[in-house]
């Protein structure tokens, strides 16, 4: 018999906290509270472009690499449905459909920016412009999807290994944390990320390849991304070295799919 | 990683473990029988027919009087395999 912990007691428990974490990040992120984190980062750099024509370049810059993030995203998410139709295991259906998530979900956010970059445009005010129904839809949908994305290879983390008590409490402090902060989903992604950046840490330490090592910088690039995402908000050049954080991140993911190392 | 007393083994894993002992059998011993097969995959009975059925129904792996062997597609299979046990691995997943 397995010595199990209530993780794998009651998964049915967690479901529920995960869909519920869901259900009110979706609540959080429709709220004006969230919208206005990003509709400011926005619109102060679509205003900033007018008097700063280097920062449309940036903004462009940026949503070229995003582009191209979720590109590799994508890639990778077709890439292992197909090893799936041939293998039929269910992780890697699981790390596919994750993948093809965040990879959908970051090809939306470049959309939802040019969306929010011409209604913007046009006005002179910083924040009091609403979004539209489009623009929030949008981008709501976008970060849903990456989120559902990221918790689907954590889940699948929790599929083969058995969580140490200090991983437990870590997950326990981020779900809990994700049901606190709901609104703020940039946070939560960041969260999402050091999480599996933590894990694959953990991994590299206790098996020292080179495979565990690129995938933990791929993952610390993601975290890394995410900060600067938040802080772009002070410095808006800080959004070309976030995309481009990312796209580092996914494209070391994509090579160990194409080129696995080799182990000893 | 040990779960308690027994570890656990993902469905990849048992696919890699019984098509690379058909490869190395038959090239290191010239004979790959079924139920040597299935000793070194560590496998009960019931779950080694229900794998080799099915492989054997995908012509991935085949049978004469020297035992299994890997067919064409076979070989394929286990290259596919064995980069996507190596790429999860990579991951740091416990298969």
């Amino acid at each position: 018999m397995y010595t199990r912990n209530f993780l794998y007691v009651y998964p049915g428990t967690i479901s529920i906290i995960i869909m519920s974490s869901i259900l009110y990040t979706i609540y959080g992120l429709w709220s004006e509270t969230a919208l206005n984190m990003i509709t400011y980062l926005i619109s102060a750099v679509s205003q900033m472009g007018k008097l700063r024509p280097d920062l449309a370049m940036i903004m462009f810059a940026d949503n070229i690499l995003t582009l191209l993030s979720g590109v590799a995203a994508l890639a990778i998410g077709i890439f292992l449905g197909l090893r799936y139709l041939d293998i039929k295991d269910k992780l890697v259906l699981y790390m596919s459909i994750s993948f093809l998530l965040i990879g959908a979900g970051i090809i939306l956010e470049p959309a939802t920016t040019m969306l929010m970059v011409k209604r913007y445009i046009r006005h002179t005010a910083i924040i009091e412009i609403p979004a539209t129904a489009t623009i929030r839809t949008l981008w709501i949908t976008s970060l849903i999807l990456q989120i559902i994305g990221f918790l689907g290879i954590i889940a699948s983390y929790y599929r083969t290994l058995a969580p140490k008590d200090y991983e437990m409490t870590l997950s326990a402090l981020g779900i809990a944390y994700l049901g606190i902060i709901g609104a703020v989903p940039y946070l939560i992604l960041l969260i999402l990320a050091s999480y599996l950046s933590s894990i694959t840490l953990s991994r590299y330490i206790l098996y020292r390849t080179k495979g565990n090592l690129v995938i933990f910088i791929g993952f610390t690039a993601l975290m890394l991304s995410y900060i600067m995402i938040i802080l772009s908000l002070i410095e808006p050049y800080l959004s070309i070295g976030a995309e481009l954080s990312r796209f580092i991140g996914y494209i070391l993911m994509l090579v160990i799919f194409i080129t696995p190392p080799e182990e000893k | 990683m040990k779960r308690g007393k027994m570890q656990y083994r993902s469905r990849i894993r048992i696919l890699y473990d019984i098509i690379e002992n058909i490869h190395y059998l038959r090239e290191e011993e010239g004979r790959a029988p079924p139920t040597r097969v299935m000793f070194f995959a560590n496998l009960s009975y019931e779950r080694f027919t229900e794998y080799l059925e099915e492989l054997k129904n995908r012509e991935i792996v085949s049978e004469d009087e020297y035992g299994l062997y890997l067919t064409q597609k076979g070989m394929k299979f286990r290259d596919e395999l064995k980069k996507t046990l190596m790429s999860l691995r990579a991951f740091g997943f416990e298969l």
